[in-house]
């Protein structure tokens, strides 16, 4: 017993003695949002007390900045790189490289969908399809069999997560013959321009005499709903008129709005990737079988929750 | 012709030599001058304008943070909704979203680098931008007692992260400014207006320079003159991606350390703009008079005059190494021109020293290869002349050699004497006498007292004398008959040319013949010359030998022995006459040979010949 008790500690001796000198390089997507902030934060914090060396760069959303990025970090031989993509492909020529070198890929939030699985030690994503089903969900049973047009405001165009929000979402709503998409607007990630776009909308339905035109509104992001709710506030008198917000997001203010009672409820995706990354990490380096696609799933809060809480 | 003999080769390399280095001084001159007026002065120009248009930017940043701030304060309806007490937080965080939306619409006015945020007495926390507040109570704060007790607009220390929201590092500049009721000035909270000084500092960064940023405390420390860095003193510095904060007991670079020490800000005597040496580099300073800050762009000389002395160190390099390469141009040039004409005069004097046996090629197609072919030529020619001479003078020499072999043929001495001895015996004293006196007169003829020529009048009579003696001893087997043409008889001949011809008319024709025969001597002049004829009786030549003979003749084929009596006879006739004589033979079988001997005599008698 005696023995096996000195064995597990020199391991663990060893073990930490190795990831004290190990060292992670981060490639962030961005850093100019609270939620890429937040999953950098608690990344670089999960990392750092278990003692890796780490290095971070933010790519300011640019593919190519981003590729450089990964070049320059790789240089410096890391054990291993964790990319948030700013891109779902175009990586992959970057990646590849990377892995011959021996160092080992961690893929957060967004994966690469061009990425050999082999070039990838993990995959840890956000379950994307599951916030948009969960969106739908809330809004069926908020109408309860009622007829509603949702009005669905899709964020940052063309991007890996805009098509997994809609394809859950709507994939969903099949199953609602009730509810129906009455037009998708574009905030493109932006609050002001998600309130314009909003405002221009129900301008122009209400020349066409359908009223405001809509019964709901699907936000794929915290800067899309906040914006719809600004709209509400610049337009005087229609307060009893507003149709119910879900989105998918978390942020602080998004939280503040549901405190406030402005939202129906919002579908938090999760930023506590660190813990994750530190244990596939940890297994790797143990020798242990890695999970190589990890999907992460946040919570569903609404006024209720969102009272007592804060957003990231 | 005093000094030193150069040669053309020599000053040819000169001339060229200094047509390669003058230009390529001038322009290494130029250059110099370039680099050091204008790329230096530039390159300190583009610094100063670097620091001062950073300095611009943050001063407008600055000042429309401050006026963000104000416009903020002075919102009535943001001021309502602070001096407001909420009874639910459902009702404050409505409040905090309209508040929310009315301040992103007033900073939609200004710069967007700009965040305001609220912190306010009732709990609200209000923003314009992204981030999410800490989980914190700021009014605990220091700073934010600080504010509350100042009562005035403050502008606080640079520092790392935000002081109220989630962010990334960075360097923030941040204005607080007390909010407060109009009228009791009741405490409503603190408006801070941000501005992420790295994202001004990285927008200006140029490649290769420090942008940093010494926010100083309103506190002077003077130390040997010299400034030094405030308690309080915090640095932003800028160095490629990286943004740092640093403070006093940070160990900072060698330049934020020379720059420390080489600005002496006191507001007397501080100069708005400048620039300065420090430590190995060149610093560009401004005051942002916003808030006192000393913005420096810090480039090392390296860095800054790095790339125009690379630039002038490479283009030196270049010119020396044209330079060489012209200089060796030069001499191979210098060489090419004067080599030939170097060769052709060592040629010149070699030819000089008698060594005609060069072999002088055109090596180029030039003048100067013209002339070494018309001088290779004449060389060839003297070559052949001095050969002929050699040659003649070897025939001259041997010829002579056969003359006085054939002046005391013994052979034919011992005949006639022979013949004499007979006589005696026979008591034939009278023809001995004469035949005797023939042999006496043809020795003596023969000999002409050293002689070589002799007049054709003397030369008949040495034959004479000679067809006298062979006419004794042969008797009435031959017969000699002369026709002489007095006019002739002058000329001036080699001596001893017609006795072999009539040895061999008597011992080649009569003597061949069964019976007796004749030699006949004719000689006459006719058409300017004087033609000489020797024939026999005898039995002739068939068609092949005389062919033979004659081709002997026409290529002076001297090493015949079967004709050598003729040939000799033809080259001495040729070295005294030159070509002006012309030996034939006729022959017919069983009729007889005739040898002529043509000497043109019309020129011959106003020339001096060649042996004369």
């Amino acid at each position: 017993m005696k023995k096996k008790c000195m064995t597990v500690l020199t391991v663990l001796l060893l073990l930490n003695t190795a990831m004290a000198q190990t060292r992670v390089a981060i490639s962030m997507n961005d850093l100019s949002t609270a939620r890429t902030v937040a999953v950098a934060s608690d990344v670089m914090a999960e990392l750092q007390a278990e003692g890796f060396e780490v290095e971070i760069r933010d790519a300011g959303m640019s593919l190519s900045q981003q590729t450089e990025d990964i070049r320059e970090l790789a240089a410096a031989g890391p054990e291993y790189l964790i990319i948030a993509p700013a891109r779902s492909i175009g990586l992959r020529d970057v990646i590849q490289d990377v892995a011959a070198q021996g160092i080992k890929v961690i893929m957060i939030d967004r994966q690469t969908t061009d990425a050999r699985a082999t070039d990838v030690l993990a995959n840890l994503c956000m379950d994307a399809e599951w916030a948009g089903r969960q969106c739908a969900q809330i809004l069926a049973e908020y109408f309860d069999g009622r007829d509603a047009k949702v009005l669905e405001f899709q964020g940052e165009a063309a991007s890996w997560s805009t098509y997994y929000f809609t394809k859950g979402f709507r994939d969903a709503l099949c199953a609602y013959e009730n509810m129906q998409i009455c037009a998708v607007l574009y905030g493109e990630d932006d609050r002001q321009v998600s309130q314009q776009e909003l405002l221009k909308y129900i301008e122009e339905s209400e020349v066409a005499g359908e009223g405001r035109g809509f019964d709901a509104i699907f936000g794929h992001g915290d800067e899309e709903a906040l914006g719809v709710i600004n709209a509400y506030l610049s337009i005087r008198g229609m307060e009893g008129e507003r149709a119910p917000i879900v989105c998918i997001g978390g942020e602080d203010d998004t939280i503040s709005a549901l405190a406030a009672g402005q939202m129906l409820a919002c579908v938090c995706m999760p930023t506590e990737y660190g813990s994750l990354v530190v244990e596939t990490i940890r297994r790797d380096m143990a020798g242990e079988a890695v999970e190589r696609e990890v999907l992460l799933r946040g919570e569903v809060i609404t006024a209720r929750e969102a009272a007592d809480m804060r957003g990231y | 012709m005093n000094g030193r003999r150069v040669s053309i080769q020599e000053r040819l390399k000169r001339y060229f030599s200094l047509m390669s280095v003058i230009p390529a001084l001038i322009l290494s001159i130029a250059m110099t001058a370039y680099v050091t007026f204008n790329v230096y002065n530039r390159s300190r120009e583009m610094l100063s304008g670097n620091v001062e248009r950073a300095q611009a930017e943050l001063n407008q940043l600055l000042e429309e943070a401050y006026q963000v701030g104000r416009s903020v304060e002075e919102d009535g309806e943001i001021r309502n909704a602070l001096e407001e007490t909420y009874a639910s937080e459902q009702e404050r965080r409505m409040a905090e979203l309209t508040v929310n939306n009315e301040l992103s619409y007033i900073s939609r006015y200004f710069d967007a680098r700009i965040e305001v945020y609220i912190i306010a007495e009732n709990g609200m926390l209000v923003k314009n931008g992204r981030f999410s507040f800490l989980d914190e109570d700021f009014r605990q704060n220091d700073w934010y007692q600080a504010v509350m007790q100042d009562n005035e607009a403050t502008w606080f220390p640079l520092s790392v992260y935000s002081r109220v929201v989630r962010s990334v590092e960075g360097s923030y500049a941040t204005l607080g400014i007390p909010l407060r009721t109009k009228g009791d000035a009741r405490k409503l909270g603190v408006l801070l207006v941000e501005v992420q000084v790295a994202d001004v500092l990285r927008d200006m960064e140029r490649s290769g320079s420090h942008f940093y940023i010494i926010a100083p405390d309103l506190e002077m420390r003077i130390v040997d003159e010299r400034v030094e860095q405030y308690e309080n003193d915090v640095i932003t510095l800028l160095d490629d991606r990286d943004i740092q904060t640093l403070y006093r007991e940070d160990d900072k670079p060698n330049y934020v350390e020379n720059t420390v020490g080489s600005i002496t800000y006191w507001r007397e005597d501080f100069e708005p703009v400048a620039l300065r040496n420090a430590g190995g580099y060149v610093l560009s300073y401004a005051v942002v008079d916003t808030n006192q800050w000393i913005l420096v762009n810090c480039v090392s000389y390296m860095e800054l005059y790095g790339v125009p002395i690379l630039v002038c160190g490479l283009s030196l390099l270049g010119i020396a190494l044209l330079t060489v390469i012209m200089l060796w141009a030069s001499d191979r040039t210098a060489h090419a021109v004067t080599n030939p004409i170097k060769r052709l005069n060592e040629s010149v004097h070699m030819v000089g020293d008698g060594n005609f046996d060069l072999d002088i090629r055109k090596t180029h197609d030039d003048e100067i290869g013209d002339l070494s072919d018309q001088f290779a030529r004449m060389v060839r020619k003297i070559r052949e002349l001095m050969a002929r001479v050699i040659e003649e003078q070897r025939i001259q020499r041997k010829y002579e050699l056969l003359l006085l072999q054939a002046q005391i043929n013994p052979h034919f001495l011992y005949n006639s004497l022979d013949s004499i001895v007979w006589l005696v015996r026979m008591r034939k004293n009278d023809d001995a006498e004469i035949m005797l006196s023939a042999l006496t007169q043809f020795f003596k003829t023969g000999l002409n007292r050293g002689n070589d020529t002799l007049s054709l009048a003397q030369e008949i009579r040495n034959v004479q004398s000679y067809m006298t003696i062979q006419t004794y001893r042969y008797r009435s087997k031959l017969s000699f008959e002369t026709d002489l043409d007095e006019r002739a008889m002058d000329l001036e001949v080699p001596k001893l040319i017609l006795q072999p011809l009539v040895e061999n008319a008597i011992y080649h024709g009569v003597k061949e013949k069964d019976g007796p025969g004749k030699v006949a001597l004719r000689c006459r002049e006719e058409a300017g010359q004087v033609v000489i004829e020797i024939s026999d009786d005898g039995p002739g030549m068939d068609a092949c030998q005389l062919e033979r003979l004659n081709a002997q003749l026409r290529d002076d084929d001297v090493r015949s022995r079967s004709s050598y009596g003729i040939l000799n006879v033809q080259e001495r006739l040729r070295l005294f006459f030159h070509e002006n004589c012309v030996m034939t033979i006729k022959s017919t079988q069983n009729v007889g040979t005739c040898v002529t001997i043509r000497i043109r005599v019309e020129g011959e008698r106003n020339a001096e010949p060649d042996n004369r």
